[in-house]
């Protein structure tokens, strides 16, 4: 079944959505408007990422290490300096002449270590008295009641101990109350510091090799790890319109975080392909249909010249040809009728709407199509129980009032009845029914007959002169509006189809 | 020559047929969808088949496989609003000879359908010769060494028939098959009318007849001395 045309019909029905051309150019540009954003490569910054990771790991470790070491060299150096000042305490003795004398004997000291930064001491009596030095003198005194202290000497960083009154211990005499020294022992801690440096900078410098190699991997892996995403990208920048399909590698579709973009690529894509393909389907069709009615115009035309023909055929041709440019037209103005209300579905309508009744949009109908109801000998009955408003254009639901009349008055047998009804259906919808007598359409073809063009017989529908536009245009307004448009058929018990509009804030006016 | 328009839009058969008719002088027949279509193009012997592609009930391009499908050789010419190549191609390898797409030149349509139906009988020249007896088939005009010869239409068409399929013995019934659309068995014993006067113009003041009737079986036109 398809939509039956009725040339004056179509014609004397204004095009809608006249207006709605203005907005195009707006709506282009607000699409066209595209932010610009800095591209950036995400395998980059994640690498980036991991060796700021490492370098700040890099620097603690290498800290940490480093202050360790000096800890432990520092309670080493004062182990050791307490060590050397007991050899230099080790270096006093009692003299042999006089057991109270004490006397310092160099010969006992160890040999210095350092030469350029020299070891100094100071041996003093418990009475303060200097018993013995250092070739250098210490620069500093220590205050009381601290063992360690440190000074500069000639910028050098230096250590010192002190150990206060200690006993001097000699070997042969025994000496009932020993007699007490202070003892104190300064060391140069530059050789410390250096191996301090050395250290710092092995650790430093093994961090950094292990860094770099480990940075070198690190960046491999995440490139080879986002390899899927590139395969993927690749793979969506291969989509054109030429090729719909879009094959995600393997790895790429079983990764968590790719699946939803693998679905939605899908979807989106699926209905793209469909769409398009609905849209080529259209088009092809469009072209059939105008071809041939050029065609007929064309061969008419011809025809006629080909030879000298008496004037009735010449007039007969005319009149054939004048015809043809009828339904020429009304092919156009429903395509173009079609197209415009297809982007009212896309875009929205915009459009201020008022508030109208339904049942006066389906008398104004039955009367557009009372001369051909008439003509085949069909009444139409109006059953409106109650008057139904809605927020609608009344030209846009007498649309689809007359083209599901033009289709049930020419489907149904000469004499039969066609009713259409008008309802409120509870949960603030409208409904319209158009019920006609006639054969009924084959379950197979119901699902299609609100396609553009499609014709279940069109051997019927070119004999009426349809296109198989009508449905799809009541398909697509009702669609405009946000309703529903169902058809029913038992084969031999008619077609109804059912229109449901919401009525929108006309609610209250009912 | 007898055609057969597959074509659903009455108008445009119409006026395919009429060029036919007046153009070619061929016989033609309409068929206004494609289950018709079929049926004739098997039922009857057609020099030529004009198949438009949308049609009701069976699409032309199943009518084309349906038909080459059972063996016909009869030369199909196709009418499509589809010219993309993919469509082309796939209506060529299907079996079809030729396409003219919508909306198309008559001129151009009548020359193809034309050279359809001499290629059909084996025929590459728009001229056929038998002995001195020459038939322009473009200008349907007739001449015998240097004379011209006027001939009546029919004439012609019976003519035609003959020389494009030259020295084969061509039945009564062939030949109406052939001239006649649909209605030709009441045309019976008009061909004997058409033999004559062909015979009269063309052989009479000849000394090589061209035109033989071969008892029982029909009519051949061929040189005299090849007879033996």
């Amino acid at each position: 079944m398809a939509s039956g045309s009725w040339p004056q019909t179509e014609a004397a029905l204004p095009l809608p959505g006249a207006e709605k051309k203005a907005q195009q150019p707006l709506l282009a540009e607000r699409a066209g408007a595209k932010p610009a954003v800095k591209s950036f490569s995400l395998a980059g910054r994640i690498i980036a990422r991991v060796i700021v990771c490492q370098l700040v790991l890099t620097a603690a470790l290498t800290t940490v290490a480093v202050l360790y070491a000096r800890r432990e060299l520092d309670r080493g150096f004062d182990a050791a300096l307490n060590g050397w000042a007991a050899n230099t305490l080790a270096a006093v003795r009692y003299s042999d002449e006089d057991v109270s004398n004490l006397i310092f004997d160099p010969s006992l000291m160890p040999a210095a270590t350092n030469r350029r930064h020299p070891d100094l001491f100071e041996i003093r009596r418990s009475n303060g008295e200097l018993l013995a030095r250092s070739a250098s003198p210490l620069p500093v005194e220590l205050e009381d009641g601290k063992t360690f202290g440190n000074f500069l000497l000639n910028g050098f960083p230096y250590r010192a101990i002190v150990l206060r009154d200690v006993p001097v211990l000699d070997r042969e005499e025994n000496i009932s109350v020993p007699q007490r020294v202070t003892v104190i022992y300064a060391s140069s801690r530059v050789a410390m510091r250096e191996q301090l440096e050395e250290l710092a900078v092995s650790v430093a410098g093994v961090s950094l090799l292990l860094l770099f190699i480990v940075s070198a991997v690190a960046a491999w892996a995440v490139r080879r790890g986002l390899s899927p995403l590139r395969e993927f990208a690749t793979q969506a920048g291969a989509i054109s319109v030429l090729n719909w399909e879009f094959r995600p590698p393997p790895e790429a579709s079983s990764a968590r975080e790719l699946a939803p973009l693998t679905t939605a690529i899908e979807t989106v894509l699926e209905r793209l392909r469909e769409s398009f393909r609905q849209q080529r389907d259209f088009t092809s069709d469009a072209a059939h249909e105008l071809k041939t009615s050029v065609a007929i115009v064309k061969s008419t035309l011809q025809t006629l010249l080909q030879r000298p023909r008496p004037e009735q055929e010449y007039r007969a041709g005319l009149e054939s040809m004048l015809d043809d440019c009828g339904r020429l037209e009304d092919l156009l103005a429903r395509m173009l009728r079609l197209a415009r209300i297809e982007q009212w579905v896309d875009t929205g309508m915009n459009r201020k709407l008022g508030v109208t009744e339904v049942t006066s949009t389906c008398e104004a109908a039955m009367a557009r199509i009372q001369a051909l109801a008439h003509a085949r000998n069909i009444r139409i009955e109006l059953v409106a129980p109650q008057e139904v408003h809605l927020q609608a254009d009344p030209e846009d639901l007498e649309v689809i009032w007359v083209n599901l009349l033009e289709n049930a008055v020419q489907y149904s047998p000469a004499g039969s009845k066609v009713a259409i009804r008008v309802e409120r259906n509870g949960e603030g919808t409208a409904r319209v029914s158009v019920q006609d007598s006639g054969p009924g359409i084959p379950e197979e073809q119901l699902p299609h007959i609100f396609q553009r063009f499609y014709r279940g017989d069109p051997s019927r529908s070119r004999s009426t002169g349809g296109f198989g536009l009508g449905l799809a245009i009541c398909n697509a307004m009702v669609a405009a509006y946000g309703g529903q448009i169902q058809a029913f058929s038992g084969n031999g018990r008619g077609t109804e189809v059912r229109v449901e509009l919401p009525v929108g804030s006309a609610d209250g006016a009912a | 020559m007898r055609v057969l328009v597959v074509e659903d839009e009455k108008r445009l058969a119409e006026n395919v047929a009429r060029a036919l008719r007046e153009s070619a002088g061929y016989a033609v027949d309409i068929a206004g969808d494609g289950e018709e279509g079929l049926y004739l193009a098997e039922s009857n012997a057609y020099d030529l088949m004009v198949l438009d592609l949308m049609l009701p009930k069976l699409d032309g391009q199943s009518v084309l496989t349906q038909y080459r499908k059972k063996g016909h050789s009869t030369p199909v010419l196709v009418l499509t609003a589809r010219d993309e190549k993919e469509n082309v191609v796939r209506l060529l390898n299907a079996g079809a000879d030729d396409y003219v797409s919508k909306p198309f030149d008559l001129g151009e349509f009548l020359a193809r359908a034309k050279a359809l139906v001499r290629r059909g009988k084996g025929q590459r020249s728009p001229v056929i010769s038998v002995a001195d007896l020459q038939l322009n088939t473009i200008e349907r005009t007739v001449r015998r060494g240097q004379k011209e010869i006027a001939l009546v239409p029919m004439e012609y068409r019976v003519l035609e028939y003959l020389a494009h399929r030259q020295r084969a013995v061509i039945s009564k019934s062939e030949l109406l098959e052939h001239l006649y659309d649909y209605n030709w068995e009441k045309f019976s014993n008009v061909i004997e009318v058409y033999i004559s006067g062909l015979r009269r113009k063309i052989d009479s003041d000849y000394p090589v007849k061209l035109i033989h009737t071969v008892r029982g079986h029909g009519y051949v036109l061929r040189p005299e001395r090849e007879r033996a």
